[in-house]
Protein backbone atom coordinates (compact mmCIF):
# COMPACT_ATOMS: atom_id res chain seq x y z
CA UNK A 1 0.00 0.00 0.00
CA UNK A 2 1.47 3.29 -0.87
CA UNK A 3 1.26 6.17 1.59
CA UNK A 4 -0.24 9.35 0.47
CA UNK A 5 -0.32 12.87 2.40
CA UNK A 6 -4.03 12.42 2.54
CA UNK A 7 -3.52 9.15 4.23
CA UNK A 8 -1.60 11.07 6.88
CA UNK A 9 -4.10 13.94 7.30
CA UNK A 10 -2.52 17.13 9.07
CA UNK A 11 -2.59 20.51 7.34
CA UNK A 12 -0.15 21.59 4.52
CA UNK A 13 1.21 25.31 4.96
CA UNK A 14 3.42 27.17 3.25
CA UNK A 15 5.47 30.27 3.96
CA UNK A 16 3.33 32.06 1.84
CA UNK A 17 0.10 31.39 3.79
CA UNK A 18 1.92 33.03 7.75
CA UNK A 19 2.35 36.06 4.96
CA UNK A 20 -1.42 36.36 4.32
CA UNK A 21 -2.68 35.66 7.80
CA UNK A 22 -4.43 31.99 6.62
CA UNK A 23 -3.41 30.89 10.28
CA UNK A 24 -2.01 31.87 12.78
CA UNK A 25 1.29 31.60 14.50
CA UNK A 26 3.70 32.79 17.19
CA UNK A 27 7.62 33.42 16.00
CA UNK A 28 9.76 33.22 19.14
CA UNK A 29 13.27 33.01 20.16
CA UNK A 30 14.79 31.32 22.72
CA UNK A 31 17.20 32.84 25.00
CA UNK A 32 20.27 30.90 25.07
CA UNK A 33 23.45 33.16 25.25
CA UNK A 34 25.91 31.54 27.98
CA UNK A 35 29.43 32.32 29.04
CA UNK A 36 31.71 29.40 29.34
CA UNK A 37 34.35 29.14 31.86
CA UNK A 38 37.48 28.19 29.60
CA UNK A 39 39.59 27.59 32.75
CA UNK A 40 42.81 28.12 33.42
CA UNK A 41 44.30 26.20 30.76
CA UNK A 42 42.30 27.03 27.55
CA UNK A 43 41.80 30.88 29.03
CA UNK A 44 45.57 30.84 28.27
CA UNK A 45 45.35 29.03 25.30
CA UNK A 46 42.63 32.04 24.29
CA UNK A 47 45.23 34.53 25.30
CA UNK A 48 47.40 32.90 23.12
CA UNK A 49 45.62 33.00 20.35
CA UNK A 50 45.23 36.68 20.89
CA UNK A 51 48.97 37.23 20.08
CA UNK A 52 48.62 35.18 17.64
CA UNK A 53 50.40 32.02 19.14
CA UNK A 54 49.72 28.49 19.63
CA UNK A 55 50.50 27.33 23.06
CA UNK A 56 51.16 23.57 24.57
CA UNK A 57 52.02 22.00 27.47
CA UNK A 58 54.67 19.84 28.02
CA UNK A 59 54.06 16.88 31.39
CA UNK A 60 56.97 16.96 32.71
CA UNK A 61 56.82 13.57 34.11
CA UNK A 62 56.49 11.48 30.32
CA UNK A 63 57.21 14.22 28.27
CA UNK A 64 54.52 14.47 26.45
CA UNK A 65 53.66 17.80 24.88
CA UNK A 66 50.01 18.37 23.68
CA UNK A 67 47.72 20.99 22.87
CA UNK A 68 45.09 22.15 23.79
CA UNK A 69 46.48 22.95 26.60
CA UNK A 70 45.39 21.44 30.13
CA UNK A 71 46.16 21.47 33.79
CA UNK A 72 46.96 17.96 34.06
CA UNK A 73 48.49 14.94 31.98
CA UNK A 74 45.57 12.54 31.37
CA UNK A 75 47.94 9.72 30.71
CA UNK A 76 50.09 10.19 33.97
CA UNK A 77 48.21 11.90 36.16
CA UNK A 78 50.86 14.29 36.99
CA UNK A 79 50.03 18.26 37.28
CA UNK A 80 51.37 19.94 33.93
CA UNK A 81 52.72 23.13 34.34
CA UNK A 82 55.30 23.97 31.27
CA UNK A 83 53.91 25.84 28.81
CA UNK A 84 55.41 26.29 25.36
CA UNK A 85 55.37 27.75 21.90
CA UNK A 86 54.15 25.40 19.17
CA UNK A 87 54.40 26.22 15.84
CA UNK A 88 51.13 27.47 13.49
CA UNK A 89 51.76 24.89 11.33
CA UNK A 90 50.14 21.62 11.42
CA UNK A 91 49.66 17.72 9.39
CA UNK A 92 45.98 16.64 8.32
CA UNK A 93 45.11 13.97 10.34
CA UNK A 94 41.27 13.86 8.43
CA UNK A 95 38.97 16.00 7.27
CA UNK A 96 35.59 16.20 6.12
CA UNK A 97 33.81 17.86 2.93
CA UNK A 98 30.68 19.60 3.63
CA UNK A 99 27.87 20.65 1.58
CA UNK A 100 25.65 21.28 4.18
CA UNK A 101 26.94 24.05 7.07
CA UNK A 102 26.54 23.77 10.62
CA UNK A 103 22.90 25.48 10.54
CA UNK A 104 21.32 22.51 7.55
CA UNK A 105 21.65 25.15 5.00
CA UNK A 106 22.88 23.77 1.63
CA UNK A 107 26.24 25.46 0.13
CA UNK A 108 27.46 25.38 -3.27
CA UNK A 109 31.54 25.65 -2.29
CA UNK A 110 32.10 22.75 0.77
CA UNK A 111 33.68 23.67 3.50
CA UNK A 112 36.26 21.47 4.72
CA UNK A 113 36.94 21.10 8.65
CA UNK A 114 39.94 19.24 9.33
CA UNK A 115 41.18 17.57 12.58
CA UNK A 116 45.17 19.13 12.55
CA UNK A 117 48.32 17.49 14.33
CA UNK A 118 49.93 21.30 15.24
CA UNK A 119 53.66 20.84 15.02
CA UNK A 120 56.11 20.14 17.92
CA UNK A 121 53.16 18.52 19.67
CA UNK A 122 52.99 14.40 19.99
CA UNK A 123 50.27 13.91 17.64
CA UNK A 124 47.52 15.88 19.46
CA UNK A 125 45.40 17.82 17.29
CA UNK A 126 42.92 20.66 16.91
CA UNK A 127 39.72 20.95 14.93
CA UNK A 128 40.04 23.73 12.30
CA UNK A 129 38.85 24.62 8.68
CA UNK A 130 40.46 24.37 5.58
CA UNK A 131 41.37 27.08 3.04
CA UNK A 132 43.07 28.36 -0.18
CA UNK A 133 42.34 24.75 -1.73
CA UNK A 134 40.09 22.44 -3.50
CA UNK A 135 38.20 19.60 -2.01
CA UNK A 136 40.16 16.83 -4.33
CA UNK A 137 43.40 18.21 -3.37
CA UNK A 138 43.10 17.72 0.12
CA UNK A 139 45.16 14.32 1.16
CA UNK A 140 46.16 13.01 4.70
CA UNK A 141 49.78 13.76 5.86
CA UNK A 142 49.24 16.86 4.31
CA UNK A 143 51.42 20.13 5.67
CA UNK A 144 49.09 23.29 6.47
CA UNK A 145 49.90 26.44 8.34
CA UNK A 146 47.37 29.09 9.96
CA UNK A 147 45.90 32.30 8.25
CA UNK A 148 45.50 34.10 11.00
CA UNK A 149 42.94 37.16 11.59
CA UNK A 150 44.60 40.65 11.59
CA UNK A 151 45.83 41.28 15.00
CA UNK A 152 43.37 44.25 15.95
CA UNK A 153 40.61 42.04 15.15
CA UNK A 154 41.46 38.81 17.69
CA UNK A 155 39.45 38.32 19.94
CA UNK A 156 41.10 35.18 21.82
CA UNK A 157 39.11 32.82 19.84
CA UNK A 158 39.82 29.72 17.71
CA UNK A 159 38.58 32.03 15.12
CA UNK A 160 41.46 34.17 15.50
CA UNK A 161 42.60 31.56 12.69
CA UNK A 162 40.71 32.08 9.62
CA UNK A 163 41.71 28.66 8.20
CA UNK A 164 44.39 26.61 7.63
CA UNK A 165 46.05 26.62 4.09
CA UNK A 166 48.31 24.03 2.24
CA UNK A 167 52.20 24.92 2.57
CA UNK A 168 53.67 25.23 -0.72
CA UNK B 1 52.57 25.27 39.12
CA UNK B 2 49.49 25.44 37.22
CA UNK B 3 46.79 24.17 39.87
CA UNK B 4 47.37 26.63 42.20
CA UNK B 5 48.59 29.58 39.43
CA UNK B 6 47.57 32.76 40.38
CA UNK B 7 45.43 35.56 37.86
CA UNK B 8 48.25 38.22 37.58
CA UNK B 9 46.08 40.46 35.23
CA UNK B 10 42.26 39.67 35.32
CA UNK B 11 42.01 40.65 31.60
CA UNK B 12 43.36 37.41 30.45
CA UNK B 13 40.78 35.33 28.90
CA UNK B 14 38.89 33.38 30.78
CA UNK B 15 35.36 32.52 29.42
CA UNK B 16 33.68 32.59 26.32
CA UNK B 17 30.32 34.55 25.44
CA UNK B 18 28.32 32.79 22.82
CA UNK B 19 24.32 32.30 22.08
CA UNK B 20 23.01 29.43 20.32
CA UNK B 21 20.40 30.36 17.68
CA UNK B 22 17.69 29.03 18.73
CA UNK B 23 14.40 30.21 16.60
CA UNK B 24 10.96 28.69 16.67
CA UNK B 25 7.24 28.95 15.18
CA UNK B 26 4.53 27.66 16.36
CA UNK B 27 1.72 26.71 14.83
CA UNK B 28 -1.19 26.07 16.78
CA UNK B 29 -2.65 23.02 15.51
CA UNK B 30 -6.53 22.87 14.20
CA UNK B 31 -8.44 22.76 17.65
CA UNK B 32 -6.20 25.86 18.61
CA UNK B 33 -6.49 27.57 15.33
CA UNK B 34 -10.66 27.75 16.10
CA UNK B 35 -9.93 28.34 19.40
CA UNK B 36 -7.96 31.47 18.76
CA UNK B 37 -10.25 32.91 16.11
CA UNK B 38 -12.54 32.59 18.56
CA UNK B 39 -10.66 34.94 21.16
CA UNK B 40 -9.06 37.20 17.75
CA UNK B 41 -12.20 37.67 16.11
CA UNK B 42 -15.72 37.32 18.56
CA UNK B 43 -13.88 37.32 21.47
CA UNK B 44 -15.25 34.25 23.01
CA UNK B 45 -13.22 31.70 25.10
CA UNK B 46 -14.57 28.29 23.21
CA UNK B 47 -14.56 25.06 24.45
CA UNK B 48 -15.15 21.29 22.51
CA UNK B 49 -17.57 18.33 23.98
CA UNK B 50 -16.68 14.73 23.83
CA UNK B 51 -20.09 12.69 22.17
CA UNK B 52 -18.66 10.10 23.85
CA UNK B 53 -17.68 10.66 27.37
CA UNK B 54 -19.78 14.16 27.17
CA UNK B 55 -17.09 16.25 29.09
CA UNK B 56 -16.49 19.60 27.81
CA UNK B 57 -12.83 20.61 27.22
CA UNK B 58 -10.65 23.55 27.56
CA UNK B 59 -8.32 24.57 26.18
CA UNK B 60 -10.61 22.74 23.45
CA UNK B 61 -9.45 20.01 21.14
CA UNK B 62 -10.35 18.00 18.04
CA UNK B 63 -10.04 14.63 19.87
CA UNK B 64 -11.41 13.71 23.46
CA UNK B 65 -7.55 13.16 25.09
CA UNK B 66 -9.86 10.70 27.49
CA UNK B 67 -12.02 8.24 24.71
CA UNK B 68 -9.99 9.68 21.25
CA UNK B 69 -13.69 10.32 20.26
CA UNK B 70 -13.84 13.37 17.37
CA UNK B 71 -15.10 16.38 18.69
CA UNK B 72 -17.06 18.87 16.81
CA UNK B 73 -19.71 20.45 19.40
CA UNK B 74 -18.30 23.97 20.31
CA UNK B 75 -19.53 26.70 22.78
CA UNK B 76 -18.90 29.93 23.70
CA UNK B 77 -18.10 29.28 27.89
CA UNK B 78 -17.81 33.06 28.70
CA UNK B 79 -15.25 35.48 29.60
CA UNK B 80 -16.08 34.67 33.70
CA UNK B 81 -14.40 32.56 35.41
CA UNK B 82 -13.17 30.56 39.02
CA UNK B 83 -9.80 31.05 40.53
CA UNK B 84 -9.08 27.24 40.93
CA UNK B 85 -5.43 27.80 42.26
CA UNK B 86 -3.34 30.65 41.93
CA UNK B 87 0.74 31.29 42.52
CA UNK B 88 2.25 35.22 43.61
CA UNK B 89 6.01 35.46 41.90
CA UNK B 90 8.07 37.86 42.93
CA UNK B 91 10.45 37.23 40.81
CA UNK B 92 11.08 37.37 37.52
CA UNK B 93 11.82 34.79 33.85
CA UNK B 94 15.20 36.49 34.31
CA UNK B 95 15.83 35.56 38.17
CA UNK B 96 16.03 39.05 38.86
CA UNK B 97 13.29 40.29 41.61
CA UNK B 98 9.87 42.08 40.40
CA UNK B 99 8.67 45.53 41.54
CA UNK B 100 5.35 44.61 41.52
CA UNK B 101 4.40 40.79 42.41
CA UNK B 102 2.36 39.11 39.50
CA UNK B 103 -0.34 36.58 40.03
CA UNK B 104 -0.65 33.55 37.99
CA UNK B 105 -3.77 31.75 38.30
CA UNK B 106 -5.58 28.44 37.03
CA UNK B 107 -8.98 29.56 36.03
CA UNK B 108 -11.79 27.19 35.81
CA UNK B 109 -15.32 27.33 34.36
CA UNK B 110 -17.95 24.67 36.16
CA UNK B 111 -18.45 21.78 34.21
CA UNK B 112 -15.69 22.42 31.46
CA UNK B 113 -12.61 19.90 32.34
CA UNK B 114 -9.24 21.48 32.11
CA UNK B 115 -9.06 25.69 32.19
CA UNK B 116 -6.50 28.63 31.76
CA UNK B 117 -3.58 29.67 33.05
CA UNK B 118 -3.05 33.17 32.82
CA UNK B 119 -2.33 36.68 35.02
CA UNK B 120 -4.73 38.34 37.80
CA UNK B 121 -4.78 42.25 37.77
CA UNK B 122 -7.02 44.64 39.42
CA UNK B 123 -6.43 43.50 42.67
CA UNK B 124 -3.55 42.89 45.58
CA UNK B 125 -2.11 39.19 46.06
CA UNK B 126 -3.54 39.34 49.55
CA UNK B 127 -7.10 39.38 47.97
CA UNK B 128 -6.96 36.65 46.06
CA UNK B 129 -8.57 33.56 46.72
CA UNK B 130 -9.76 29.94 45.48
CA UNK B 131 -12.98 30.31 44.46
CA UNK B 132 -12.76 33.58 43.11
CA UNK B 133 -14.89 35.10 40.46
CA UNK B 134 -12.74 36.50 38.08
CA UNK B 135 -13.63 38.00 34.64
CA UNK B 136 -11.34 38.24 31.29
CA UNK B 137 -10.31 41.73 30.14
CA UNK B 138 -9.24 41.51 26.56
CA UNK B 139 -7.25 43.81 24.22
CA UNK B 140 -9.53 45.85 22.18
CA UNK B 141 -10.56 43.76 18.79
CA UNK B 142 -8.07 46.09 16.37
CA UNK B 143 -4.76 44.94 18.82
CA UNK B 144 -5.35 40.87 18.75
CA UNK B 145 -3.32 38.53 17.42
CA UNK B 146 -4.31 35.23 17.86
CA UNK B 147 -2.16 34.90 21.13
CA UNK B 148 -3.33 34.05 24.96
CA UNK B 149 -1.92 37.51 25.56
CA UNK B 150 -5.12 39.04 23.80
CA UNK B 151 -6.79 38.57 27.47
CA UNK B 152 -4.75 41.13 29.16
CA UNK B 153 -5.87 39.39 32.46
CA UNK B 154 -8.39 38.51 34.53
CA UNK B 155 -10.13 40.59 36.76
CA UNK B 156 -12.33 40.51 40.21
CA UNK B 157 -15.42 40.67 38.94
CA UNK B 158 -18.24 43.37 40.65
Amino acid sequence: MKLTREMLGGTPLKEDDFAKGKTLFLDDKLRTAYNWDAGVAMGKFLAGLKQGKILGVRCRKCQRVVTPPRVFCEACFAPIDEWIELADSAVVDSFSICYVRWDASRIEKPEIPAILLIDGADRAGIMHMLGEIEPDKVKIGMKVKAVWKPEKERAGSILDIRYFRPVR
Amino acid sequence: MALTEKLERNLDLKSVYMEMPVRHRYTLGVGGEKFFRGLKDDGKILASKCPECDSWFLPPAIFCEQCFAKMDEWKDVGLSALVVSFTVAHVGLDGKRLDEPVIYALLGWPGVEGGLIHRLGELKPEEVYVGMKVKARLLAKKERQGLITDIIYFAPEK
